[in-house]
């Protein structure tokens, strides 16, 4: 009998540490990988796919396994990571062989990969044909490839039924002969394909959309009075919290999408979420005027109550864009993000969005340090697109490069065997077996960039308070012994993301020269490099390496993060960042573009909140955003704000009729807010 | 007419219904002890010094045409009497420890300025609030500023204390979607006591008003010593309910996060003992008005 989720949480959370694999079900890790040896010596000329296979199967069918009777899903398989191990080994191997000691990055400006881990299976065709069917479809081809994707899943039906074997399951008897036929039975199925995929070295990202893929298991289970909507909430919870359990909210996370069109199921999973309370996995949102204003309140409710990992994706903007860059209508609309918000077409895109990581605040560094001292504005704007165009091309290069050795590095039978179209065409998803194969290529610090050339127009050119010599050793100087010109650059020059043209004219003609640049180039496998314009965490890493710029920035802080201000410089409040952001053209970086948007619990707090994210999210999709996530500070951040005040000078302390900023108040003053937003938390 | 302006927020959310752009006037005819915005009362401009701020590097001094300030072993010094509010000495200050207050704008700078967040206005039913101060001390410029955003289908609230001669209020009335109507006491004596000003005008220039069917959200300060008491809230829910045409009513928590300004300014802030009504009185003070038929509107 399973326990509620309630009851077992804590085990729930800890599932993975220490898993207590059954001695006698299988082989230890070190006979495994033994076997494996062996069978490497035994066919050293076996293609690497088929090697992968043989391990896959091997693991399958011989590693030992564990069962909790406690919990309704089984997914453990003790494989030690080997297979994750193979793929590193293989990665260096090539690598060294392909690159022979040249660089693959430049400190500060980019960096390049193989970015093998934004997968989102089509877990449509995976309920629709379950690993039977899908081994069966790949038996009635000839050849290696075909063989080997026989081969995985062989041995993947093997193992469920040795699951099944060790402790009786009813799901697990029906996913060993054929496709899942209840809610519990496709949640079940998506955590052994999850599983395998893993340990074939293809990370998942996206766990698709949930309330439209698992709809019809629920409202049959529903309407046939098999399932309770209680069992329903309980199986939910179970399910997700696999998610949270594996990484323990340390990294990464799982994305489940929902909408545009909202069902019981999309309300009944927000009611879970609510109850779980977890950062993970992540939810987003297809937001489209089809969506119902009932869910999006639901969807922002969590927001408000802190659950800030919900983004919030433009619905007709996204499938307008995907359309124009070469998916056809019908593959638009099945878009999933399968990273933070990377669009991709679930089950028949391998975008690899992270393949090119590029620092466009880098290239002012750069320029400023070479340019002659007599140049005009416009010989230095000029020499910034000469200085990065160039540089795009030798990352695309050596991105292509990477991919060119992937079919030897991590070939991936198990996915591609879900793949149609890689089915259709005979190839593996390294070797571009996918529909579409797209290549993101993210461009950082659009702020910054945009801040620099502002104010390098304004101090030489127009104010003329210094000269460009001046300025340059400044910048060399790392601003020692001018601090009186880097304030003014730091405060007297408009900022990005305030609704300044004098500055945000410069972030629009860099995006699109820049965007229009990356786009037209073609990757490795047959399709286009996408330009992105978010950061991640990169801001800080790539800052690192950046020396001081012009906008008053020192050397090594980050750069702009995201499509957002510098820190602490959107200072007009989040109407006037949409209105400077919105006047890119955003839809020329299919990889995505993401917004933060932070509030204090007060202006968004009780049902006046709700309409104010509400028109909010409505406002900056109508003027073209395409995705957008949301912070409330709470007292931990006024906390942080009281000891340094500099990162904090855009933080509005607003209470009913009055306004202040948050660092003007005095030391007592401000410990009485933070009191006031510890109570609004 | 160009208007004094203290201060353009964008993105206020409680200043009326939606997501709104609130411009200050400076000036006011009054002058209330708990003032949150010390830098609107005075019509002049002014200049306000953070020393929490200051690290007193003396570009003020150097820039200064007047000499109001000295540097003395490293710590500035201001001397008020010899200013002539040229600004200068803001402009040079790096650290923003020198703020000014007030500066003169046109209808025209205005309006292309509250237009830039149409968008958000029209998707929360929001709009333009014209606070301050008391913006009606600006009555010819407050009517032309609003007829102007009317003209662009702009929703339009004032904010008043209600201390004006009704010809400012009927100079508005033609443009005004709603008056936020402050009203401190019905007690006259204590009026005086803590505004500095009679609320005879108050009192009649509201009455006047709720006879005439506009929307008016009444805000009451809730001030700690001056009118949290059942007599006083009982007063002034007996006026209230009296009137026509008044229904709803808004409760804002005094809080005592003022004072810096008041300290940049140089002004005596008298509420230093005062602190901040706990949730159970301000829900107490509620429910009491609640009780004479008004509907009170809650953000909490």
């Amino acid at each position: 009998m399973v326990k509620r989720f309630e009851q077992i949480r804590e085990l729930l959370e800890n599932q993975y540490i220490d898993v207590k694999f059954d001695p006698s079900s299988g082989l230890s890790p070190e006979k495994i990988a033994s076997e494996f040896e062996e069978h490497r010596k035994e066919y050293p000329e076996e293609t690497h796919i088929m090697t992968k296979a043989w391990l896959f199967h091997l693991l399958c069918t011989k590693g030992r396994i564990a069962v909790d009777a406690e919990d309704y899903f089984v997914d453990k398989l003790e494989h030690n990571n080997i297979m994750l191990k193979l793929r590193g080994e293989t990665h260096l191997r090539l690598y060294n062989m392909e690159f022979q000691g040249e660089p693959t990055e430049v400190p500060g400006l980019y960096n390049t990969r193989l970015d093998v881990s934004h997968i989102c299976p089509n877990w449509v065709e995976l309920f629709k044909h379950g690993l039977v069917g899908l081994r069966d479809r790949a038996a009635q081809k000839e050849g290696v490839f075909y063989q080997a994707i026989v081969k995985v899943y062989d041995g993947a039906i093997e193992l469920v039924k040795r699951w099944n074997a060790h402790c009786p399951n009813p799901s697990l008897a029906v996913l060993a002969k054929g496709p899942p036929q209840t809610f519990r039975e496709a949640m079940q199925l998506a955590c052994i394909y999850h599983e395998l995929l893993e340990m074939d070295g293809e990370p998942i990202r996206s766990m698709g959309g949930f309330d439209q893929i698992y709809y019809d298991f629920y409202r049959n289970d529903i309407d046939s009075g098999r399932l309770s909507r209680d069992e329903a909430k309980e199986l939910i919870k179970f399910f997700w919290m696999k998610f949270r359990a594996k990484t323990q909210g340390k990294e990464f996370g799982k994305n489940f999408l929902f909408g545009p069109i909202a069902n019981e199921l999309s309300f009944l999973s927000f009611e879970v979420y609510r109850e779980m309370n977890v950062g993970d996995p992540k939810l987003s949102l297809r937001l489209s005027k089809d969506t119902s204003p009932e869910f999006l309140e639901t969807v922002i409710k969590c927001i408000q109550d802190g659950m800030t990992s919900v983004v919030i994706l433009n619905d007709e903007k996204w499938i307008d864009t995907l359309i124009r860059y070469g998916k056809t209508p019908e593959d638009a609309q099945n878009y999933v993000p399968i990273g933070c918000y990377e669009p991709a077409v679930m089950g028949e895109e391998l975008n690899c969005p992270n393949a090119v990581n590029f620092n466009l605040a880098k290239g002012i560094e750069l320029v400023m340090r070479d340019i002659r001292d007599n140049a005009s504005f416009e010989e230095i704007y000029q020499a910034y697109f000469q200085l990065v165009e160039p540089e795009i091309d030798n990352a695309i290069a050596l991105a292509k490069r990477f991919e060119k050795r992937w079919n030897e590095i991590n070939p991936a039978p198990f996915l591609s065997g879900l793949m149609t179209s890689c089915l259709e065409k005979g190839c593996d998803i390294s070797e571009a077996g996918a529909k579409y194969n797209t290549t993101g290529f993210i461009c950082i610090g659009i702020g910054s960039v945009a801040d620099s050339l502002a104010a390098i127009e304004q101090l030489v050119y127009k104010d003329k308070i210094c000269s460009l010599a001046e300025l340059k050793k400044a910048l060399l100087a790392d601003w020692q012994g001018y601090e009186m010109l880097r304030l003014t650059a730091r405060n007297r020059v408009p900022k990005w993301g305030n609704n300044k043209n004098q500055v945000d004219h410069f972030a629009v003609e860099v995006a699109d020269r820049v965007a229009k640049y990356i786009n037209k180039n073609k990757n490795y496998r047959g399709g286009y490099f996408t330009a992105a314009l978010y950061s991640i965490n990169y801001s800080n890493g790539f800052g690192s390496f950046t020396g001081a710029l012009p906008d008053g920035r020192k050397a090594g802080e980050p750069v702009s993060r995201n499509t957002g201000a510098m820190t602490a410089m959107d200072r007009n409040g989040v109407t006037a960042l949409i209105n400077s952001l919105t006047k890119i053209d955003l839809t020329q970086f299919p990889s995505a573009t993401i917004l933060d948007v932070m509030f204090h619990p007060t202006a968004v707090s009780g049902n006046k909140g709700i309409q104010t994210i509400t028109a909010i999210i409505r406002s900056l999709f109508e003027q073209g955003g395409m995705a957008v996530h949301f912070n409330i500070f709470d007292a931990n951040v006024l906390r942080d704000a009281q000891k340094h005040p500099e990162k904090y000078s855009n933080l509005q302390v607003r209470v009913c009729g009055w306004n202040v900023r948050f660092t003007d108040l005095e030391l007592k003053e401000q410990e009485l807010f933070i009191a006031s937003a510890e109570e609004a938390s | 007419v160009n208007g004094r302006i203290v201060d353009i927020k964008k993105f206020t959310v409680h200043d009326g219904p939606g997501i709104r752009t609130t411009v200050f006037l400076k000036g006011c005819s009054l002058a209330c002890r708990w003032c949150h915005n010390p830098e609107s009362i005075s019509p002049n401009p002014q200049i306000g010094w953070f020393k929490n701020k200051c690290v007193g590097c003396g570009a003020c001094a150097e820039t200064c045409p007047n000499n109001v300030y000295t540097l003395v072993n490293g710590e500035l010094k201001r001397d008020t009497k010899r200013c002539n509010y040229c600004g200068k000495c803001t402009a040079k200050c790096m650290y923003d420890a020198l703020v000014s207050y007030g500066y003169k704008m046109s209808v025209d700078e205005l309006v292309s300025i509250v237009l830039e967040d149409k968008t958000f206005y029209k998707n929360s039913n929001g709009g333009v609030t014209i606070s301050g101060g008391e913006p009606l001390l600006q009555a010819k410029f407050c009517a032309d500023l609003l007829k102007a955003l009317k003209a662009e289908k702009i929703n339009c609230a004032i904010d008043t204390c209600g201390a004006v001669n009704w010809s400012a209020l009927e100079a508005v009335l033609p443009y005004a979607d709603l008056f936020l109507y402050d009203l401190k006491h019905v007690n006259d004596k204590l009026h005086k006591e803590y505004t500095g000003s009679s609320n005879r005008k108050i009192l009649e220039n509201l009455s006047r008003l709720s006879e005439l069917q506009v929307p008016i959200e009444i805000r009451i300060p809730l001030i700690p010593g001056f009118n949290d008491d059942n007599a006083s809230i009982d007063t002034i829910g007996e006026f209230l309910g009296k009137l026509n045409g008044i229904k709803t009513v808004k409760v804002l928590e005094y809080h005592d996060l003022a004072h810096s300004k008041y300290k940049a300014l140089n002004i005596p802030y008298k509420m230093l003992q005062v602190s901040k009504p706990s949730i159970d009185k301000l829900n107490r003070v509620t429910a009491r008005l609640a009780s004479y038929k008004l509907d009170i509107i809650d953000e909490h």
